[in-house]
């Protein structure tokens, strides 16, 4: 028995020490330039300004800038995506900011993941980006809490030393600033704007086409979150539009299934009466947004593209405020936008 | 089962408190439990062959010791009416018939290990002769995927054959005691090759738990894991690039690159020791230990008593003293004695033993030319060393160099290493050729290396990387000589404070975890997981 005594001592002391000794360099990740927390600190010092948001994942972090959406549309917007966020997580920030500012629009970008990923099999990043977004630490907790399932609650601290370690070595690099210059209201272009994902010639989007199968296993628990946006909208007033952002060509004509994701999304839009675009289906989208300029990645825009991007989707918006058809830029579906595709034949 | 997994982590945590929570005298049965799983894990038709392995080995070990006892009974029924010359009749009888069971699990069982190992690279043989006359392949090239760890518990289970036969181990009566010496998980992938007397004593004592053996086990596990995960890991992808770009490398930056992988594989297999060695202290069970020092040794010989121990053990018990002993292999020796002189004779014997030894050690490593020649190039310097006996004394005296003298040793350790790594890398680039090309890279290549980057050119990728590979290799040196004196984890608890000692495995854990981590997936298993 004393043995066992002793060996839950050392184990306590070791996870003690461990707790005190990760605490400082994650302290300095918290109170650093990291997007997520000077981001949480920046839109504190917004709240009651903002009447406009941008949710999602990475393609929407990349692609929207909050900037020109002020300039042309005379709102103030903020752009609040960021890699691999849930559909929960995206709840959670617009209850967030919409106790706090007199929100007018939200704008949910709207992707495949976002409604397969299933907490109870794997574990997001996301999530972790999420509750560090919302900027205090009971709010951190009460979410993880809800979020992640305890048995990933040691991928979880583990993320954290990774992310504290991360920190001292930025500050032995003398990389280490406490405020990134780079992001602007939310939105963060590359660092490197030199990488391409480089042209992609017919010959190759022929021999891909529709190669990939990736069918949607979606999670229940996505569909309830993104009705939970709905009606939260609906309540308090807010427009909501869901938005489909462009990805490479080459991704559109390897994947068979992407009509599959749309269709969810069109249905669930159409059923609650809210506004859904698909920027792969903009019949514009080739010729403005090339692989070879606009991508950075074969799902990502580059800085360029995102600033071709924001213009389209200005238009449609503006189209959209004026009571316009806003859908007449737009294919029907997959099927109809493939059929005028030259790789698809 | 990976053992760098977060499965892995959980099997082992809950086969320990299964372990003692048990009754003990029904610990040994948690130990076969797991070691079944663990095994099932890596594909269930993989416990086939190690379930035939262990039913042939123990089916002999019973029919052995049934034909020894029926000839005792039958001797000493009979006593009276057998003269000298009838019991020894009957005695070489009994031998024989043990002979031809030993011999005929061997085969089985090395037959086994021979399909899976080696039968494509014979059939790459006979279709290389083929093809010099008749000018194409003849025979297909397949390969079948080895069972986990065959290597390894086919060479402990069939030293078990031998020594029944030998009669220095009696027979093990229970199968499922036998099937657990067979797979014990820890080792079952990459050794020790325990020796039955050893591992059974171990396996099936009766044990309490201690805050002293868990606390020694931990610290070994994380200096273990430290090791394969955070220095054999970074010194990976570094050794790959070498050996793929061999000769885009200046002959100095090579050599460095070799070092590097003297010290990747060091880490990678004393760093699994490490930790299954440790495992198994908390358990209770102390294992074979597999090194002791090795690159502190003052010749190649030595290297190999310090070097995977119990692979050097198992040859030198069962091959080089059988051969070397042998009436023929004696006979040899007399005859050459009378022709050439002493000296000559009785090194010839000795010297045939250690050709046979180091062509199969070659041959266990891998199925390759590159992997016989390497074990032919190790015993060619024992040879050589052997033979020059005499001469090397001669020129000390005549030198007056003390023999344990500080500078002398610190020269033969550095020699030895300088050698051993260039053997290591021989059969690690790949095909012979590879391997002799960077022989060669290293010895002609004379550029002097302008910048630091060109010398060491894993320094300019990652510095974080290089720098912890740097002060692993010198932690690893310094745990080194400590050890010399008393172990490392005896040293701590006498000198360093209870709280400074956690401080320091909780760096460790988080240097694991930030460095080690990351690079498992990119680069894969441990080494000698392949063998």
């Amino acid at each position: 028995m004393q043995s066992f005594k002793q060996t839950l001592k050392t184990i306590g002391c070791f996870f003690l020490i461990l707790i005190l000794v990760m605490a400082i360099p994650l302290g300095g990740y918290i109170c650093s330039e990291t997007y997520l927390h000077q981001d949480a600190r920046e839109r504190e010092e917004l709240a009651g300004t903002l009447d406009t948001f941008v949710l999602g994942a990475s393609h929407a972090m990349r692609a929207v800038i909050p900037e020109v959406l002020d300039e042309e549309m005379g709102v103030n917007s903020y752009n609040l995506a960021f890699n691999l966020m849930t559909m929960q997580g995206r709840l959670e920030l617009i209850k967030l900011e919409a106790s706090r500012n007199p929100v007018k629009t939200i704008i949910v970008e709207c992707s495949m993941d976002a409604l397969t990923y299933n907490p109870n099999t794997e574990v997001l990043k996301g999530d972790q980006y999420t509750a560090d977004r919302l900027g205090s630490f009971p709010k951190a907790i009460s979410y993880l809490s809800r979020s992640i399932r305890f048995w990933h609650y040691p991928w979880l601290l583990y993320r954290y030393i990774l992310m504290g370690c991360g920190t001292v070595e930025q500050f032995f690099k003398g990389e280490f600033r406490m405020r990134n210059v780079n992001q602007k209201k939310g939105y963060v272009p590359y660092y490197d704007e030199s990488v391409r994902l480089g042209n992609t010639s017919l010959k190759k989007l022929k021999k891909v086409y529709q190669t990939v199968s990736r069918r949607p296993n979606v999670w229940e628990g996505n569909l309830k979150y993104l009705q939970e946006i709905f009606d939260f909208c609906r309540e308090h007033e807010i427009d909501l539009i869901l938005v489909t952002l462009p990805i490479s060509e080459r991704y559109v004509a390897t994947y068979d299934n992407l009509n599959d994701t749309y269709l969810y999304y069109r249905k669930a839009a159409a059923e609650n009466g809210v506004p859904f675009f698909d920027f792969n289906l903009h019949r514009q989208k080739t010729e403005l947004l090339s692989d070879e300029t606009a991508f950075r990645d074969r799902s990502h825009l580059s800085n360029e593209g995102a600033k071709v991007f924001i213009k389209m989707f200005v238009k449609t918006l503006n189209k959209l405020k004026n009571g316009e058809d806003a859908l007449e830029d737009f294919y029907e579906d997959y099927p109809a936008m493939y059929a005028e595709q030259p790789y698809a034949h | 089962m990976n053992l760098i997994s977060s499965e892995f982590l959980c099997f082992i945590v809950l086969l320990l408190i299964s372990y003692f929570l048990v009754p003990r005298r029904f610990q040994w049965w948690v130990l076969l439990a797991g070691s079944l799983i663990f095994y099932t894990w890596s594909g269930p038709r993989n416990l086939v062959f190690i379930g035939l392995t262990a039913l042939t080995s123990w089916a002999a070990g019973l029919l052995m010791d049934r034909i020894q006892n029926d000839h005792k009974q039958y001797v000493a029924a009979h006593k009276q009416e057998l003269d000298r010359d009838a019991k020894k009749e009957l005695r070489r009888k009994a031998l024989l018939k043990r002979r031809a069971v030993m011999a005929a699990a061997l085969v089985f069982n090395f037959g086994m290990l021979c399909v899976f190992k080696y039968l494509h690279f014979l059939i790459a043989q006979i279709n290389g002769i083929l093809a010099m006359f008749h000018g194409g392949a003849i025979v297909d090239t397949w390969q079948l995927i080895a069972p986990m760890g065959i290597s390894f518990y086919t060479f402990q289970t069939m030293g078990y054959v031998i020594d029944v036969y030998w009669q220095k181990v009696p027979a093990e009566k229970s199968f499922p005691r036998m099937l657990l010496f067979t797979s014990f998980f820890p080792q079952v992938t990459q050794g020790p090759i325990s020796d039955f007397t050893e591992l059974t004593g171990e396996l099936f004592a009766e044990h309490t738990y201690t805050y002293r053996n868990f606390s020694w086990g931990a610290m070994r596990m994380m200096w273990g894991f430290f090791k394969k995960m955070v220095l054999a890991n970074s010194l990976a992808s570094y050794v790959q690039d070498l050996f793929v770009n061999y000769p885009s490398y200046t002959g100095i930056a090579a050599l460095i690159g070799a070092f590097g992988y003297s010290i990747q594989i060091y880490a990678d297999f004393s760093g699994y020791m490490d930790i299954i060695c440790g495992y198994c202290e908390i358990l209770g069970i102390r294992l074979t230990e597999n090194f002791q020092r090795p690159y502190f040794s003052k010749s190649i010989a030595e290297y190999w008593r310090r070097w995977h121990s119990s692979l050097g053990r198992w040859f030198r018990t069962y091959l080089y003293y059988p051969i070397a002993v042998a009436k023929w292999n004696r006979e040899l020796g007399s005859r050459m004695e009378k022709r050439f002189g002493k000296a000559f004779g009785r090194a010839l014997p000795a010297s045939v033993a250690l050709v046979a030894v180091w062509l199969t050690t070659g041959l266990w490593h891998g199925a390759t030319w590159a992997y016989i020649a390497w074990g032919g190039v190790n015993g060619l310097f024992i040879i050589f060393s052997l033979w020059m006996e005499p001469v090397y004394a001669n020129w000390k005296e005549k030198l007056h160099i003390p023999e344990e003298s500080f500078w002398w040793r610190a020269f033969q350790v550095c020699r030895t290493f300088l050698l051993v790594t260039l053997i290591k890398v021989l059969p690690e680039v790949g095909t012979l050729k590879q391997g002799l090309g960077l022989w060669k890279q290293i010895f002609t290549n004379h550029t002097v290396p302008r910048y630091f980057a060109m010398l060491v050119p894993m320094a300019h990728k990652s510095y974080v990387q290089f720098l912890f590979i740097c002060l692993g290799t010198v932690l690893l040196f310094a745990v080194s000589l400590i050890q010399r004196r008393q172990p490392v984890r005896q040293w701590l608890c006498d000198r360093v404070p209870y709280l400074v000692r956690i401080l320091i495995f909780v760096l460790m854990f988080i240097v694991i975890l930030y460095i080690g981590v990351p690079l498992v997936e990119s680069t894969g298993g441990f080494m000698y997981a392949e063998f």
